[in-house]
């Protein structure tokens, strides 16, 4: 294992005065795939959360790629800059822009972030979109996607920035055995291609895919 | 047991109560007449000493009647100036009196008494342009008010095409003058009357009113077209109380005699027949087309402008409430609250008149600065509303995304909430159509009030209501059509 991409250390969320994460420790290194795995409530999603910054946490550290993250509210957007391009995450719910077609949910971010002209956008959602196996849907709307073809759009669109660690929630939860493998072998890919995953799951029989199991309790 | 008895003893004591009362107004011959005491000095208005009762020449020319006819006593009955003709047929009162004035069409509509009175329809204006203005040719491009639905109203618009001067509409005679005297107006034509009165109340200053008429009218009583019997009965005792002088003393109490009644008298005494005379005679129906269509762009104007203004202001409003800080959101939803819980009628009115002693708005600004204020606050609850509905998820997927809060608005919320906002915008709009009917109590003379004006000419809403109802679909409709389009279009799968 080389360094670690991602550290966190004592990391502890409270709401409400209820412990949902306790004194939680892992890292994930460049290229592993790594599952957070746990019944249902357990923290996996408020931990993923807390990494994407959309959370704060109340105690312990996390370091992403050098970019630190303290406890306390959650910095303002501006400061959050490096960290948006270091980190994709994908919701359980895919969250779409419901207003877009699949190729603009990805070409959004490209061209009023990253600042790509509509061409090179283009190029690299319709490369996405192939990779993934879902080229022929890209003037689709979410509305029109099935759940597994979305998956694949939020996929691509969390993947477009090009970051160095993707955040998967439930990535499991809408597919058929099939796909589940599937999708096994394209994350397996992405990781292959040196990036990070780290996949919050309690299909313990995806997790048997991944590099690594850390298990909340 | 008892209690019923007692009700059913009582019911049939009110009962007995109320016939007798309505026999009393047969058997003691009551004459039941109409008129509007709103501002009606010196014809009809409420006593000072008693405003129970009303006083004015016109109420002494009443009961004078009522007294010819037999031994009658008058009672008063308020109704809206314009509405007198309507009510009048409608049965309301047997005489309308309050400044009616002898028109071609009143008298093809209704029965009509001969003249009692003559007026000069008189130009008023600041003293400043007292040497510049002497008749409505010299008004080229200014703006001149007036009663609607009067004669004078009737002459400016025929003046508007043939000197190119711009009738403005009131619906009372006392905001004209203080509009000319604020530089809102740059002339009132009214019945002299009308206007020394509103000379007196201003201590004889602010404006001047010129010597030369106008034109001549002249005030009758209105019957309904039925009662053309009783109508000669009045005539008998108008022509009677203009040989004994009960009129002139009528008159004369009230300081409106001048030796133009004189002649008046000696004219209807002989039988001659009295017109009205002036640059304008009765306009044709017809004649109205041009202004309801005219008065159906400025509706159009006033909504479009309004609506486009609203949505701007409830935009910001709506990003107050679900962005701001605290204090912002409070401020923005004060606004609301304080917008959406007053009648929007009082607020066309502070901006319009309250506001005068500070910003002299024009009245077409004024009346969209209103509107599109008004309905900005519910705007701006239709848009936080359709701004919370936009998934919370998305917002969070747009922030890991790396987008700014404004980018999160502008091309991810924004848009998505401009769907669900459009039916209740189209909704909204088409409301507001019809809310700018209001408009017309600051002088903008939109579809309703030309309408109004219309159908007081021609005496009878049906024509002119299914005109107006007509225009105002057409106006509505598409839009429907285009929200109903475009939701179709949006709403992909």
């Amino acid at each position: 294992m080389t360094t670690a991409l991602l550290v966190i250390e004592g990391l502890c969320v409270r709401h409400d005065s209820r412990d949902i994460l306790r004194s939680l420790s892992f890292e994930v290194a460049r290229g592993e795939m790594v599952a957070l795995m746990g019944p249902s409530g357990v923290g996996k999603t408020t931990a993923l959360r807390a990494v994407a910054a959309l959370q704060p946490f109340d105690a312990g550290a996390i370091r992403i790629d050098g970019f630190a993250l303290a406890p306390g509210p959650v910095p303002p957007e501006t400061r959050l800059v490096p960290l948006r391009r270091r980190v994709g995450f994908v919701f359980q719910s895919h969250a779409l822009f419901e207003h877009l077609s699949a190729r603009d949910n990805i070409t959004l971010a490209l061209r009023h972030v990253l600042g790509k002209t509509r061409a090179e956008a283009d190029a690299v959602a319709a490369t996405l979109l192939a990779s993934l196996d879902v080229g022929g849907r890209a003037e689709a709307k979410p509305g029109q996607l099935s759940g597994g073809e979305a998956q694949r759009v939020a996929i691509a669109r969390a993947l477009a920035p090009d970051p160095a660690l993707l955040l998967m929630d439930e990535p499991t939860a809408a597919l058929d055995p099939a796909r589940r493998t599937a999708l096994a072998a394209t994350l397996r890919g992405l990781c292959n291609q040196g990036r990070s995953l780290l996949v919050a799951t309690h299909d313990a029989e995806f997790a048997g895919q991944t590099d690594r199991v850390v298990t909340l309790a | 047991m008892i209690i019923r008895a007692a009700t059913s003893q009582a019911c049939k004591l009110a009962l007995c109560l109320f016939t007798s009362l309505l026999a009393q107004d047969r058997s003691a011959r009551v004459l039941v007449w109409g008129g509007d005491a709103e501002g009606g000095a010196p014809y009809v208005e409420a006593d000072p000493a008693n405003p129970a009762r009303v006083r004015g020449f016109d109420v002494e020319v009443a009961e004078r009647i009522a007294r010819g006819l037999g031994d009658r006593s008058a009672r008063f009955v308020q109704v809206q100036w314009s509405d007198i003709d309507l009510s009048v047929e409608r049965g309301d009162f047997a005489l309308g009196l309050s400044g009616v004035e002898d028109t071609p069409a009143r008298r093809a509509q209704h029965a009509v008494t001969i003249p009692y009175f003559e007026f000069r329809e008189v130009l008023a204006v600041r003293p400043a342009d007292a040497g510049r203005i002497h008749s409505l040719a010299d008004l080229r491009g200014r703006r001149v008010g007036t009663l609607g639905s009067t004669i004078a109203y009737t002459i400016l618009l025929a003046a508007r095409d043939s000197t190119g001067l711009i009738p403005i509409s009131y619906d009372d005679d006392v905001h004209p003058y203080a509009d000319l005297v604020q530089g809102r107006m740059d002339a009132v034509l009214l019945d002299h009357i009308i206007a020394q009165r509103a000379l007196r109340r201003r201590g004889g200053s602010g404006f001047v009113i010129l010597p030369q008429p106008i034109a001549i009218g002249h005030y009758v009583g209105v019957l309904a077209r039925a009662d053309s019997a009783l109508r000669d009965s009045m005539d008998a005792v108008l022509r009677e109380s203009m040989r004994d002088g009960s009129l002139e003393q009528i008159f004369r109490r009230w300081r409106v005699w001048d030796e133009t009644q004189a002649t008046l008298f000696d004219r209807v005494l002989r039988g001659e027949t009295v017109g009205t005379t002036g640059p304008a005679g009765a306009a044709q129906a017809i004649a109205y087309l041009p202004s309801l269509a005219r008065a159906a762009a400025v509706t159009l104007l006033v909504s479009v402008l309004s609506m486009a203004l609203a949505v701007i202001v409830g935009l910001a409003l709506a990003s107050g409430r679900v962005y701001g800080s605290a204090l912002l959101r409070w401020l923005t939803t004060f606004y609301v609250e304080v917008i959406r819980g007053t009648p929007l009628l009082l607020q066309l009115f502070v901006i319009y008149y309250g506001l005068a002693g500070f910003v002299r708005l024009p009245a077409l600004l004024a009346a969209i600065l209103a509107l599109g204020l008004n309905y900005a606050a519910y705007e701006a609850e239709i848009y936080r509303g359709a701004l919370e509905a936009v998934p919370r998820v998305q917002l969070e997927a747009a922030r890991t995304l790396g987008f700014t809060e404004l980018q999160i608005l502008g091309l991810i919320r924004g848009p998505q909430a401009l769907r669900y906002a459009l039916a209740p915008m189209t909704n909204d709009f088409v409301a507001l159509l019809k809310d700018s009917a209001l408009v017309s109590v600051i002088t903008v003379v939109e579809l309703t009030k030309q309408t109004a004006i219309y159908a007081t000419n021609v005496g009878s809403w049906i024509v002119p209501g299914l005109l107006c109802a007509a225009v105002y679909l057409a106006m509505s409709l598409p839009l429907a059509r285009l929200a109903r389009r475009l939701e179709r279009r949006w709403r992909v799968a």
